[in-house]
């Protein structure tokens, strides 16, 4: 029988359950897009570990995502949103180096693969740069020794405690820093546009993937 | 209070008695206590003084004892005005209006009747009421007392309005506008009023009148809007469209987003949303919008309207542009926003073709360098639109899992993918894969309450009522002595409801009866809560609002949540009657075939009653320190000295937390309490045919025939096919009449004659009618088993086996829901055997494999175990450091 068609008999591929990284656009500059830096809270945790759990091959502890809610890094660590979606994220902390300055380790920066070559990750290291640039100075939270007497707590005029502001103090940025797997091409081409270069290799750094060498990025004082 | 009898007292007692009543006006309650205790002791027979000390016993949370105490008083003073007002003060209290307004008419007549505060109160509580004629009468007597004041005027009209006297309140208020000469040009309440008196023309369908009295009142009239729409109705209705249409136009223009005014214009043409089958009209209509267009190209009202008139070529092309805005958007709710279009076949599959062809042109490219210009998010949103789209159609479930598993792994951080991935294993059955997916949104944004209170739902389907409390905790007040209290005090009627039917499946009779119960009292308090209503809006004049408050409340109880939970409970008092001695102990159906959910919900019993005990305990001492902690406030205000006296009684606590005493109450009578319940649906839900099958089954276990014949005729005449309607007919054909009175007999039999035709028919013929419609459906083929088994009982249970598995066939097309309750049938009522029921399991998880209930335990606890690793392995991180 000829010609028999049925409207619904249409029948579509299922969709890919898995999905590569993002071609580079050349048109990314027209697209309608949002890109913005976000802080980190207790409410949108889970999706830090959810990223770090599809970017990254090495599980994180409970003490890195502790650490990375202290109001000490809250300006360092932040996820990066397309579109109001969180597709990315960069943690860092500093390092003391001597008496007066520090260091900023880079411990992730990564972006969801269908998200990338649009900008996700330069924006996040764009705001690392701004916030704690090589040369610049940022302020820290005093280190509380552990053997003076806890202040006493102050009340104010309605009876209510004042929290007593923290001390701080400014350190000078020595430098960025970060590893990454040695081989990973794309990752140094990455970095180097914003002018990092390879500053050393390290054997042995990971212990559940291969090549277990790491390449160390360093960005310093220009 | 002012004592226009004077005290049979002595000076001495007389003056305590004075500072009796300053005390009670100062709210020093436990002083005053003991003042009438110091008058009493000498003369414990004089009745003011004891209906004193009942107000005050009252206002310290003993309010029982208060109307005794009262009561007495009154009967030793009948002549006393201080008497039958405390007395009326009390029952009021109580919400016993009948009598309160008993005791003020009292009150009144001693007092000469012009106590203004007396008669208004009577008032309010005779709105309470409903009970119009003696309104009408106190509100006239008001106005004859006070002329000048204006809220007596207007609450005359709405007296007037309210009794269906529409003209009587037309007329009150133009009286009120002859009247009131001295009001500012510009006021608000003023306003309101002409407003209001313009709506009740138009409800008299005045319109030339309105119309008349709208334009010889403009100046006067502030809000505008409602002016024009009143105005623009009017006009309409007396065709005069030129005029009509300006007007909408004109609002349009105002508000190009305001769906109402667009359904007003149509109006004005005699278009309305049903139109869209014509297609003169609906042309007609898609060129007022598309010209409405020209002058408000973004007006997306004007858009998602014209889907509702287009059609063909017409249809694809604007709903291309409209879905594909949407999702380039990202708008979450662009489905439920289409939803209704698929009532139209034509249209839903329009629809799969524009989303699947955006998800095509979308999807991410294989090749280098050929990337579209569209973000990957609004790929997503589209994979997100589509698993919506299957998920709702039968036998796409699948399918719809594909989309969202697709989307998931292609943006795993996103929280309504994963709470759409629940909606669609829940469509599936798979009650417990969506409690995770559910949880698993949720954590990914832990500050969205939506997502919260979804979790917590999803775990209650699974009958995980500690985490659930856990998880609703994260948002409920830190000091409230539980979540579920929390819940209650907040009105929270979802969560009530379905606490109490997870109570329901695990057998635990009396928490559900109590939580069912809380959803009742949460409607009465709502209803109550009018009595402030009533004079606040005659104060500030918004009557307009106030009327269609007064008519909401009317129908309050026909809520949905109302139904669903009288429903459960009528259900739950027919099982105690049926089977009153299993009761006591829980027998949970979850799944049937686990022996142990019997054990562990007794254990699970145990630990709930336990946290209920702190919970009480809690709540108790809470109580016990004056309320919450907030109020921590006002206890250092207290220790700094003033303001000691005044005591803020305490919230009564629970005496019942486990609803033992509730179930206790129940038993006694079940029959009688589904009944309340029963009433209550019959007059707010009578149009509802649940509630008519659920009047059929009480008044069947009451013998009361007509009743049962009355209901089974509501069921006909609302759903003339019913599928349970044969299985009914065939009971009630059955009941043996002989011990009925000669006169009961006759009406019985009399009624039973119209219900089936030909009246010779056999009842074995009606039994299988259902399922010999063509087309039959599912429901029909369970309710003929259903039927045939009421029929011929054991006898017939080959039979009935048969055709409940046959249910199963795949070209059957049944759904998951009749399944489960075919499942049920064969379990508790045909008593079927253990391998027949697992041969239904096997043939049911061909058709939903997804599906819980037909899942062995076994199988269902490995899947647990699964689930949780996965959730593990993304939500906690490692334990030890290591870097
Ligand atoms: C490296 C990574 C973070 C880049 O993220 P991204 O959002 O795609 O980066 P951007 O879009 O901001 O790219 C900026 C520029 O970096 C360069 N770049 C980024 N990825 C590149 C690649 N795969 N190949 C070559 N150059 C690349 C390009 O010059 C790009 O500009 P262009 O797209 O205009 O050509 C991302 O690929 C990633 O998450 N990888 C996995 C995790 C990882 O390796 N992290 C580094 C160790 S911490």
């Amino acid at each position: 029988m000829a010609n028999s068609s049925s409207s619904s008999a249409i029948q579509y591929q299922p969709p890919p359950m898995s999905y590569g990284p993002r071609h580079p656009a050349p048109v990314r500059s027209q697209l309608p897009k949002r890109i913005d830096v976000a802080d980190l809270t207790p409410n949108n945790l889970g999706q830090l570990r959810k990223l770090n759990t599809v970017l990254f091959p090495i599980p994180y502890s409970e003490r890195f995502y502790k650490d990375a809610l202290s109001p000490d890094v809250a300006s360092i660590c932040k996820l990066g949103l397309f579109n109001d979606i969180a597709v990315g994220n960069v943690c860092c902390r500093f390092e003391p180096v001597g008496e007066s300055s520090v260091k900023v380790y880079i411990m992730t920066l990564g972006v969801l693969a269908p998200y990338r070559r649009l900008g996700v990750a330069s924006a996040l290291l764009s705001h690392i740069l701004k916030v704690a640039e090589p040369g610049s100075k940022v302020s820290l939270r005093a280190p509380v020794d552990p053997n003076a007497p806890a202040p006493k707590p102050k009340k104010g005029k309605d009876g209510k405690e004042i929290k007593e502001e923290p001390k701080m103090i400014e350190k000078v940025v020595d430098s960025i820093y970060l590893h990454v797997q040695t081989g990973n091409e794309e990752a140094k081409l990455f970095y180097s546009k914003f002018g990092f270069h390879v500053a050393g290799e390290v054997d042995n750094y990971y212990r559940r993937i291969q090549p277990s060498s790491a390449w160390v990025l360093e960005k310093k004082v220009a | 209070m002012p004592p226009k009898k004077l005290s049979s007292l002595p000076t001495k007692e007389r003056t305590l008695f004075g500072r009796l009543i300053q005390e009670y006006e100062s709210k020093k309650h436990k002083q005053g206590l003991k003042t009438a205790d110091a008058i009493l002791k000498k003369f414990p027979d004089h009745g003011e003084t004891l209906c004193m000390k009942g107000l005050l016993l009252a206002s310290v949370n003993r309010r029982e004892e208060g109307i005794e105490l009262a009561k007495k008083g009154v009967r030793f003073d009948l002549t006393s005005f201080i008497c039958w007002h405390a007395l009326g003060i009390l029952n009021r209290m109580d919400k016993n209006y009948e009598e309160a307004i008993k005791c003020y008419g009292q009150a009144l007549r001693i007092e000469g009747g012009g106590n203004l505060n007396l008669l208004r109160e009577s008032a309010f509580m005779h709105l309470q009421l409903r009970d119009y004629p003696p309104l009408v009468d106190k509100r006239l007597t008001l106005l004859k007392m006070q002329p000048h004041v204006r809220s007596n005027w207007v609450g005359l009209a709405v007296a007037h309005h309210l009794a269906g006297n529409h003209e009587e309140a037309a007329r009150v208020l133009t009286g009120y506008q002859d009247v009131m000469r001295d009001i500012p040009k510009r006021n608000y309440e003023h306003s309101e009023i002409l407003l209001y008196h313009a709506s009740i023309l138009q409800e008299m369908n005045e319109h030339v009148k309105a119309e008349q009295f709208l334009e010889a009142n403009k100046a006067r009239i502030l809000d505008t809007k409602a002016y024009s729409e009143i105005l623009a109705q009017s006009l309409a209705k007396q065709g005069k469209v030129e005029e009509a249409e300006k007007i909408w136009r004109g609002l349009i223009d105002r508000n190009p987003e305001c769906k109402a005014y667009f359904v007003g214009l149509l109006s004005v043409r005699g278009i309305d949303l049903e139109s869209r089958s014509d297609p003169g009209k609906s042309d007609e209509a898609l060129a007022l919008f598309a010209e409405i267009q020209e002058k408000h190209p973004r007006s997306t009202a004007a858009k998602r309207l014209s889907l509702v008139f287009a059609r063909g070529e017409e249809f694809h092309k604007l709903a291309s542009a409209y879905l594909r805005n949407g999702l380039t958007k990202g708008i979450p709710s662009i489905y439920s926003d289409l939803k209704s279009l698929y009532q139209d076949d034509a249209k839903r599959e329009a629809i799969e073709v524009i989303a699947e062809s955006l998800r095509s042109e979308w999807s991410p490219k294989v090749e280098e360098g050929t990337d579209a210009t569209d973000p990957p998010s609004s790929y997503m949103w589209c994979l997100y639109y589509l698993a919506q789209h299957y998920s709702q159609q039968p036998g796409k479930v699948e399918r719809a899992l594909q989309y969202i598993n697709s989307a998931i792994s292609h943006s795993p951080t996103q929280p309504e993918l994963h709470m759409i991935k629940a909606r669609v294993l829940k469509r599936g059955g798979d009650l417990q894969g969506a409690s995770f997916a559910m949880s698993d949104a949720r954590l990914l944004d832990g500050q969205d309450r939506y997502l919260n209170s979804k979790a917590a739902k999803y775990l209650l389907r699974i009958d995980e009522v500690e985490e659930a409390v856990k998880t609703v905790g994260l948002f409920t007040k830190p000091d409230a002595p539980d979540p579920v209290s929390d819940l209650n005090e907040m009105q929270a009627l979802w969560y009530l409801v379905e606490e109490a039917e997870s109570h329901v499946r695990k057998g635990e009779t009396g928490l559900a009866l109590k939580r069912l119960h809380q959803v009742d009292r949460v409607f009465q308090e709502v209803y109550d809560d009018q009595l402030d209503f009533h004079s606040y809006c005659l104060r500030k004049m918004t009557m307009r609002a106030y009327v269609s408050t007064i008519r909401f409340e009317d129908d309050l109880r026909s809520h949905p949540q109302y139904l669903r939970a009288a429903l459960d409970l009528i259900r739950i008092h027919l099982d105690l009657f049926d089977r009153p001695s299993s009761s006591v102990d829980g027998e949970g159906d979850k799944g049937g075939k686990n022996g142990e959910a019997a054990a562990l919900s007794e254990e699970e019993k145990k630990k709930l009653a336990k946290k209920a005990k702190k919970a009480e305990l809690r709540a108790a001492a809470a109580s016990a320190t004056g309320g919450d902690k907030k109020k921590s406030n006002a206890a250092d205000a207290k220790a700094s000295g003033n303001n000691d006296e005044e005591e803020v009684p305490p919230p009564l606590e629970d005496k019942d937390p486990m609803g033992e005493e509730l179930l206790k109450k129940t038993e006694a009578d079940p029959l009688g309490e589904a009944e309340k319940f029963l009433g209550v649906l019959m007059r707010m839900a009578g149009r509802r045919v649940e509630t008519w099958t659920a009047a059929f089954e009480v008044w069947y276990r009451r013998n009361n025939w007509v009743g049962c014949l009355s209901a089974l005729n509501r069921v006909k005449a609302l759903s003339a096919d019913h599928p349970d309607l044969n299985e009914m007919i065939v009971r009630i054909k059955r009941v043996d009449l002989s011990n009925l009175s000669q006169p009961a007999k006759s009406v019985v039999e009399k009624g039973l004659k119209g219900l089936v035709e030909p009246e010779e028919k056999s009842l074995e013929v009606v039994a299988v009618e259902g399922m010999q419609r063509s087309p039959a459906s599912a429901e029909h083929v369970l309710g003929s088993a259903k039927a045939l088994f009421t029929l011929r009982g054991a006898e017939a249970k080959r039979d009935v086996l048969e055709l409940v598995l046959g249910l199963t066939r795949e070209e059957v097309g049944c759904s998951l829901k009749t399944l489960i309750k075919a499942r049920e049938f064969l379990k508790n009522k045909v008593k079927a055997a253990e391998e027949e029921i697992q041969r239904f399991d096997q043939e049911g998880s061909k058709v939903f494999p997804l599906a819980d209930v037909f899942k062995r335990h076994e199988e269902l606890k490995e899947y647990r175990r699964v689930k949780l690793e996965e959730r593990d392995g993304w939500n906690v991180g490692r334990e030890e450091e290591q870097e």
